[in-house]
C-alpha cells in the first residue's frame, strides 16, 4: 500500500475521468476542475462512456477521450463527430486523428498506451501535439528525466488501475460461449501459481486487462507537468474521494516507480 | 511488387529462408529489436547476411522496433548509421524518435513502420508517410476493407502478416509481461503471459486467451488484388525446418497464383502441411471478420510435438548416387519419407539401407546430429531437408 500527500494547490493540475456526469460537481467541490470524458463507441476499458450531447452538457474544462485503435470507418465517422464536440481538447490513442484534429484548433494530447518512454520520442511527438501521456511502466528516475527534458508539459498517471492489455478479441464472451456459460463482460483471472492476477473487461470494442492493484504515483515532486491523471474506471467514488482526502487507500501500489523492467533474460536478477 | 518476407533469427536461418524462396528477410540486431532473446545479428553477421542476400538479388530489413527508454536512445544514431553503411534495405520502426533520426541522418535505407505501431487506418498511414515512411506493416487486426482503403488513400507499400503466431493484444498495447514477470514486452522481453493458463473467479473451467496461429494461404490471391506488396511470415525464433517448410509452401502458392495454376486441391495440401509444421492450429484471423470462439484456445497449449524433420542433406555424390545426411529425428530403412529443397517439389523416397560414415550398417537413424548416408537415385542437394511423408498432393 502506498499513498501520496495530495496538496490542495496541486488539484488544479489534476485531470480526472468521470464515471457519471453527476461526479463533476463532487470533484469540483474537491478542487478539481479538469475532466476527461470517454466518448461512447470510441473507447476501450472505460465502462462508462458519454454521448456527444452528454459531453457538451458540461460547462467546465473538459477533454474528450478516444482511446481505440481505429479502423477506416471509425476514423471517417469521427471526422463528423469531433467538430461538434464542445471541449478544450482531445486525448487520443490513434495517431490517425492528429491531422483531422489540427483543423479544429483544439488541444491534442497523445496517449499511446505504454509508449512515450523517453524524452527524445516525447519531444518529437510534441512537434505534432500539445502534450503527451507518459508511459506508466517507468521508474521515478526515468519520469524525472523525461519531465526535466520535455519541451512542453506532459501528463503523468497519478491514480487508477492500469490498462495492461488491449485486444480487439472478445476474450471473455468467447470463453463463456465455448463452455456454454452465462454471458458476462468481466472476469478476474489468476494464473495457476496464484501470482499473476488481472481483471478482464469486455465491451463491443474488444477486451482490456487491468492491473490487479490501483496505481498510485507516490510523489508529486515533478516539474513540467501539464496534468496528473486520475483514471477512476472500476473504482468506487468513495475510494477516489478517500485518496483525494489523503486517507488510506487499500490495494494500491506504485507500479514500476522503484522496479525497473528488464528485457534480456540475462538481465534478470 | 510482390514480396515473400521471411523471419531470420540468425545467419543460418537467413540463408535457409532465401534459398527456400523468400524474396527478403527481416532480422534483428543485438540491440533495439523486439526479440531480445533470439540469437540475433552482430554487425559483422549482418554485413555477411546482406552480402549473401544481395548476391541473390534479395533484400534484408532490420527491426529497430523497441519502444526505447531514455537510456536505450544512447547509441541509436551510431547504430543506424552503421547498418545504413552496411546496406540494409530497410529498417522496421515503431518509435517516432527513430523515424525522425531516419530523416535527420538522411539514411539511404527505407523506413518501414512496424506492426507495433498498429496502423489500422489511412490517416495514420498518411501521418507516417509524411515522416518519410515507404512502407507500412499493417496491424494484424486490419481487415480486408481496411487494407483496400489504406492502399487507395496512401499508395504506400503495404506489408501484411500471413502466417505464424499472433499476439492476443493489439501489438504494442500489452504489458502483461511487465506486470507478471518484470520483463518489458515493448523492448523484446515478452514472457508470453497470454499463453498462461488461468483460474477465474466465476467458473471452474480453465481460462486462456491464447489465439490460434495465423494462416492466410487461401487469401493470398485476394490480398494481392487488394494491393498488398509484402507477405510476411512471423517467427524469428523458429527452426530452420519450420522456415524452410513455410517459406517453400508460400513460395509455391505465390508462384502458382502468378502462373494461374493454383487450385483448391493444392491449397488443401498446403493447409495440412502448414498446420502440421506449426504444431498449432492456424486459421485466418481478422481479414474477414473479428475472430470468434473458434479462433482461440481455451485450455493449455494444444500443441502436437511431431518429429517430422528427419535430417538435412550435407552432400550428394552424383557418381555414387549417395546422400550424406545430418540426422534430426528417428527414421529407419523401409520408411517412406520426403525430400524438400529450395524451389523444388517434394519427392518421395523409400529409405534403403543406412550406413554411418565408416560404412557400418545402421538399423535405425536414432541419434540427432549423427551423420549417416544412404543410396538415393533421386539427385538431392546440400540444404535439402528430409521429412516424414504424411500427406499426398
Amino acid at each position: 500500500m502506498v499513498s501520496v500527500l495530495v496538496e490542495e494547490k496541486m488539484k488544479s493540475k489534476f485531470l480526472i475521468s468521470l464515471n457519471a456526469l453527476s461526479e463533476e460537481e463532487v470533484y469540483k467541490k474537491e478542487g478539481i476542475n479538469s475532466f476527461l470524458l470517454p466518448l461512447k463507441d470510441y473507447c476501450v476499458g472505460y465502462p462508462n462512456t458519454f454521448t456527444v450531447e452528454e459531453i457538451n452538457s458540461l460547462t467546465t474544462t473538459k477533454y474528450c477521450l478516444v482511446n481505440k485503435v481505429l479502423n477506416n470507418s471509425e476514423i471517417d465517422s469521427l471526422k463528423k463527430i469531433l467538430p461538434v464536440l464542445d471541449v478544450k481538447g482531445f486525448v487520443i490513442e490513434d495517431v490517425g486523428l492528429i491531422r483531422p484534429l489540427k483543423a479544429l484548433n483544439k488541444e491534442v494530447i497523445l496517449f499511446i498506451n505504454h509508449f512515450n518512454c523517453n524524452y527524445k520520442s516525447i519531444n518529437t511527438w510534441l512537434n505534432y501535439v500539445d502534450s503527451v501521456f507518459v508511459s506508466n511502466e517507468l521508474t521515478k528516475e526515468e519520469l524525472q528525466l523525461i519531465t526535466k527534458n520535455a519541451q512542453k508539459p506532459v501528463v503523468l498517471h497519478l491514480f487508477g488501475y492500469n490498462q495492461v492489455m488491449y485486444s480487439k478479441r472478445n476474450l471473455v464472451s468467447n470463453y463463456e460461449k465455448h463452455y456454454h456459460l452465462p454471458l458476462t463482460n468481466s472476469l478476474d483471472i489468476t494464473d495457476k501459481m496464484g501470482q499473476v492476477k488481472f481483471h478482464l473487461y469486455e465491451d463491443t470494442s474488444g477486451t482490456v486487462a487491468l492491473s490487479n492493484k490501483i496505481f498510485n504515483l507516490d510523489t508529486l515532486d515533478f516539474s513540467n507537468v501539464y496534468y496528473y491523471y486520475l483514471n477512476t474506471s472500476f473504482i468506487p467514488l468513495e475510494t477516489t474521494l478517500n485518496f483525494l482526502h489523503n486517507e488510506t487507500t487499500s490495494n494500491t501500489d506504485n507500479g514500476f516507480l522503484e522496479r525497473a523492467t528488464v528485457f534480456k533474460i540475462g538481465d534478470l536478477k | 511488387m510482390i514480396e515473400l518476407l521471411a523471419p531470420a533469427g540468425d545467419l543460418e536461418r537467413l540463408k535457409i529462408a532465401l534459398l527456400y524462396g523468400a524474396d527478403a528477410v527481416y532480422v534483428g540486431g543485438q540491440d533495439y529489436s523486439l526479440r531480445a532473446n533470439a540469437k540475433n545479428f552482430s554487425l559483422e553477421e549482418l554485413e555477411e547476411g546482406v552480402l549473401y542476400a544481395h548476391n541473390l538479388g534479395k533484400r534484408v530489413y532490420v527491426t529497430v522496433n523497441i519502444v526505447p527508454h531514455n537510456k536505450d536512445t544512447e547509441g541509436l544514431e551510431e547504430y543506424l548509421k552503421k547498418i545504413d553503411d552496411i546496406g540494409v534495405d530497410g529498417i522496421i520502426v515503431s518509435d517516432i524518435y527513430i523515424m525522425q533520426l531516419h530523416q535527420k541522418l538522411n539514411l539511404k535505407t527505407e523506413l518501414h513502420i512496424s506492426t507495433q505501431a498498429s496502423t489500422s487506418n489511412y490517416e495514420a498511414a498518411l501521418f507516417y508517410k509524411s515522416l518519410g515512411a515507404k512502407r507500412i506493416v499493417l496491424a494484424r487486426e486490419a481487415s480486408k476493407e481496411d487494407i483496400k482503403k489504406i492502399k487507395e488513400e496512401t499508395n504506400l507499400e503495404l506489408e501484411c502478416f500471413i502466417h505464424g503466431a499472433m499476439c492476443t493484444s493489439v501489438s504494442g498495447r500489452c504489458v502483461m509481461s511487465n506486470y507478471a514477470t518484470n520483463r518489458d514486452s515493448n523492448r523484446g522481453g515478452c514472457s508470453q503471459v497470454c499463453r498462461y493458463v488461468f483460474n477465474t473467479d466465476k467458473y471452474d473451467k480453465d481460462f486462456t486467451m491464447m489465439p490460434k496461429d495465423l494462416n492466410m494461404a487461401t487469401y493470398i490471391k485476394e490480398m494481392i488484388a487488394l494491393g498488398v506488396n509484402s507477405f510476411k511470415v512471423e517467427g524469428r525464433m523458429r527452426s530452420i525446418y519450420y522456415i524452410a517448410t513455410v517459406i517453400s509452401m508460400y513460395r509455391s502458392i505465390i508462384d502458382k497464383i502468378k502462373d494461374n495454376t493454383l487450385d483448391l486441391e493444392y491449397l488443401e495440401y498446403s493447409r495440412k502441411i502448414l498446420n502440421r509444421c506449426a504444431n498449432r492450429d492456424s486459421v485466418p484471423q481478422f481479414f474477414e471478420q473479428r475472430p470468434g470462439v473458434e479462433e482461440q484456445y481455451y485450455q493449455d497449449r494444444n500443441e502436437i510435438s511431431n518429429q517430422d524433420f528427419l535430417g538435412i542433406v550435407i552432400e550428394y555424390d552424383k557418381d555414387k548416387k549417395e546422400v550424406i545426411v545430418e540426422q534430426r529425428n528417428y527414421f529407419k530403412p523401409g520408411d517412406v519419407i520426403e525430400a524438400i529443397g529450395p524451389l523444388k517439389n517434394p519427392v518421395t523416397i523409400k529409405v534403403p539401407e543406412l550406413y554411418d560414415l565408416d560404412n557400418n550398417p545402421l538399423e535405425v537413424a536414432r541419434h540427432p546430429k549423427e551423420i549417416i548416408k544412404f543410396h538415393c537415385e533421386i539427385p538431392l542437394a546440400k540444404m535439402d531437408m528430409l521429412r516424414l511423408k504424411v500427406f499426398d498432393i
